[in-house]
């Protein structure tokens, strides 16, 4: 009997996870620049246009937290590569969250997800995160699902765009869909058409000759930048279709180190409050450094406000904090990643190294209106 | 609490299939019904109420969320023979061994669901039982599968804990004099690992998995009082000295560390102290 039961639980599970792909003339193309690998998608969520539309739409709809005044957008706005300008992201009930709204461009890539997170699997799992995190609170779900749901089923819009993304499921909205096509659609976030991808597929004009001496600088041993921001998305490590397995890179870049002892403040301690193990106190993800131009502040807590500071604080090899709680000299951390030795910069190098990161910023990506509100003026949508 | 389609079909299932094979009617097995009552010290738990002398500093606190996860539940014979309890599958409450205590009935400063669950029940092998065995906690495997699909009482996003791709195993949640906006304490399983694209994690550093055993209970006459004043004793709720505030598990937080003893948990090194979350009263 206990056999049978097995049986009839595994095709109800099938029954009700089964999922389509769009109606022929619906299938999805990826829309990869020259150089950019096609990322990974679960085969439990498919890649249809269908639910890139619909997550689209969540994306951008403040109905998605507790006060109906806060979407995704709120702290992810297209013309900044989806961050906001702020120190730490502030969530729909105004508590501050810790750390730096992350750019979504290339977020398809990334071997992990969030700043310092090695659990986070794919976007799926990860759109649950600011939906259902309570400390700290960003969209403020948490025991809001069931009134989140009746919103959306008594939309109209949603009325015809659940069932298309989902066609055979027989309850289209649910919290699984919108966390499935929230992925879909921060899987098309695809930024690589910088001046500087330009450059690199033969147009040799596309950036300056200091941008091309900047680029010498960046990828010597001398700054050592590389190590850390590399590949197609100058990040840390990615993975895509032919490059599946696993390499998570966490780097612990000397911004604190806390009465000497390597400490960083509590709210920000990297992925050690993950494994509480010493040597991962302060080791964050190294972001990709596209747009870089137009996500400041940077670093994990959004404490340097200028590219001009962060090549000081790499200059210096850590951050030395004179007084307060945080005091401390981070060039000396026990922590700290061998690739942050500190270095020497002329002015004109450092205009080179500017001019460098400058050439990464992709206008088309930052306008591109795939990635814009879809929501008529007047409607549900917004930042 | 809420009860998904997929629970409810699971139930079906497992009802339809009892029908068939009479498997928990089994001529020896007698059902049971455990009473977990939430207590504040000697005084009832209510989500309206405010209470006293909490902690070092005998703080006024009130709650905003109390639930648990219990799996495993056995009862035990005055010879130590234990016998499992094999849970009704409600498709709401109860799930294969686990269940989940929500004494959270969003009124008063708790902002849940208005459900409420008290209770375990079940079957167990006719007999004579004289104490109770159960785990505060969820199995490994359910503790990482997929939220956003889970069957209840798996669903409660109240007991998520996103980031750390697990559930809460105890959630209590106080506002106190000092720390209006919240003393929390959160138990689960911290130090995850091996986690991959499509895989879970494979193992957990620190389980905090909570065996409890407890003497004298007879679920007839008995009821398993649930008191988080008496694992607060040795805390100052009005401060926070480092990490989150109150206890999320954290092997470096300073409120962690009377918490865990008392909860009965192994923390940073220090052995398990005798658990006071749980203790054996009359009905």
């Amino acid at each position: 009997m206990r056999f049978w039961a097995c049986l009839i639980v595994a095709a109800t599970l099938a029954g009700c996870g089964g999922e389509a792909l769009g109606p022929s003339g619906d299938a999805f193309a990826w829309r990869l620049p020259a150089r950019f690998p096609v990322p990974l998608v679960p085969d439990s969520n498919p890649m249809t246009n269908a639910k890139v539309d619909l997550g689209r739409h969540l994306f951008y709809d403040r109905r998605m937290s507790i006060t109906q005044q806060f979407s995704c957008a709120s702290c992810h706005q297209q013309s900044r590569a989806f961050t906001d300008g702020l120190d730490v992201a502030v969530g729909a009930t105004g508590q501050p969250h810790p750390r730096n709204s992350m750019t979504l461009a290339n977020v398809a890539y990334p071997s992990s997800l969030n700043w310092a997170n090695p659990l986070t699997r794919n976007h799926e799992q990860q759109a649950l995160i600011p939906m259902f995190g309570d400390n700290p609170v960003e969209l403020g779900l948490t025991g809001e699902e069931d009134a989140l749901l009746a919103r959306f089923r008594a939309d109209r819009t949603y009325q015809g765009l659940f069932p298309a993304a989902f066609p055979e499921a027989s309850d289209p909205v649910s919290i699984d869909a919108i966390a499935k096509a929230l992925a879909a659609f921060q899987r098309t976030m695809i930024s690589g058409d910088a001046p500087y991808d330009r450059y690199l597929a033969g147009d040799r004009g596309a950036i300056s000759e200091s941008a091309v001496r900047g680029e010498s600088l960046f990828f010597s041993e001398r700054l050592e930048c590389h190590h850390c921001h590399s590949s197609f998305n100058l990040s840390g490590s990615v993975q895509y279709v032919g490059k599946e397995f696993r390499d998570q890179e966490f780097f612990n870049n000397g911004l604190y180190n806390i009465g000497g002892t390597g400490a960083y403040p509590d709210d920000n301690r990297g992925i050690f409050t993950f494994t509480q193990k010493p040597e991962d106190m302060g080791r964050f993800k190294a972001p990709t450094l596209r747009n870089v131009t137009v996500t400041a502040p940077y670093m994990h807590d959004g404490s340097i406000a200028t590219l001009d500071g962060v090549i000081d604080h790499y200059a210096a090899g850590g951050r030395t904090i004179e007084s307060g709680p945080f005091a401390g000299n981070g060039s000396q951390s026990p922590f700290k990643s061998g690739f942050v030795p500190g270095f020497t910069l002329t002015p004109g190098e450092r205009e080179d190294i500017l001019a460098f990161l400058r050439s990464l910023t992709d206008d088309g990506f930052l306008r591109d209106p795939r990635f814009a509100n879809p929501w008529p003026a007047g409607g549900p949508g917004g930042p | 609490m809420r009860k998904s389609l997929l629970g409810t079909l699971l139930a079906g299932v497992a009802f339809s299939l009892t029908l068939a094979a009479c498997s928990s009617d089994e001529p020896g097995d007698q059902a049971v019904a455990i009473t977990f009552r939430p207590q504040v010290g000697t005084e009832v738990f209510s989500c309206s109420a405010s209470y006293t002398g909490i902690g070092t500093t005998a703080s006024d606190v009130q709650f905003t969320d109390f639930k648990l996860y219990v799996s495993d539940v056995r009862l035990v014979t005055a010879s130590g023979v234990e016998e499992p309890v094999t849970l009704a599958q409600d498709g709401e409450w109860q799930l294969d061994n686990v269940a989940l205590l929500d004494f959270d009935n969003g009124t008063g400063n708790c902002a849940g669901s208005v459900e409420t669950n008290y209770q375990v029940t079940g079957t167990v092998p006719a007999g004579s039982y004289t104490g109770i065995k159960f785990t505060m906690g969820l199995p490994f495997a359910m503790n990482h599968g997929d939220v956003a699909t889970a069957a209840a009482p798996l669903n409660s996003t109240d007991m998520f804990w996103v980031w750390n791709f697990g559930y809460k195993f105890l959630k209590v949640d106080l506002s106190t004099t000092g720390q209006p906006g919240g003393f929390f304490v959160h138990i689960g399983s911290t130090g995850c690992n091996g986690a991959t694209f499509t895989s879970p994690p494979t193992s957990c550093d620190f389980p905090n998995r909570d065996t409890i055993t407890l003497t004298g209970f007879n679920a007839a006459n008995n009821v398993v009082v649930v008191d988080p004043k008496a694992i607060l004793t040795a805390s100052n709720v009005n401060e926070d000295n480092g990490d989150e505030p109150g206890c999320m598990s954290s092997q470096t937080d300073p409120e962690c560390v009377p918490l865990f003893s008392r909860i009965g948990l192994p923390f940073a090194g220090a052995p398990a102290g005798a658990q006071q979350l749980f203790r054996v009263e009359a009905q």
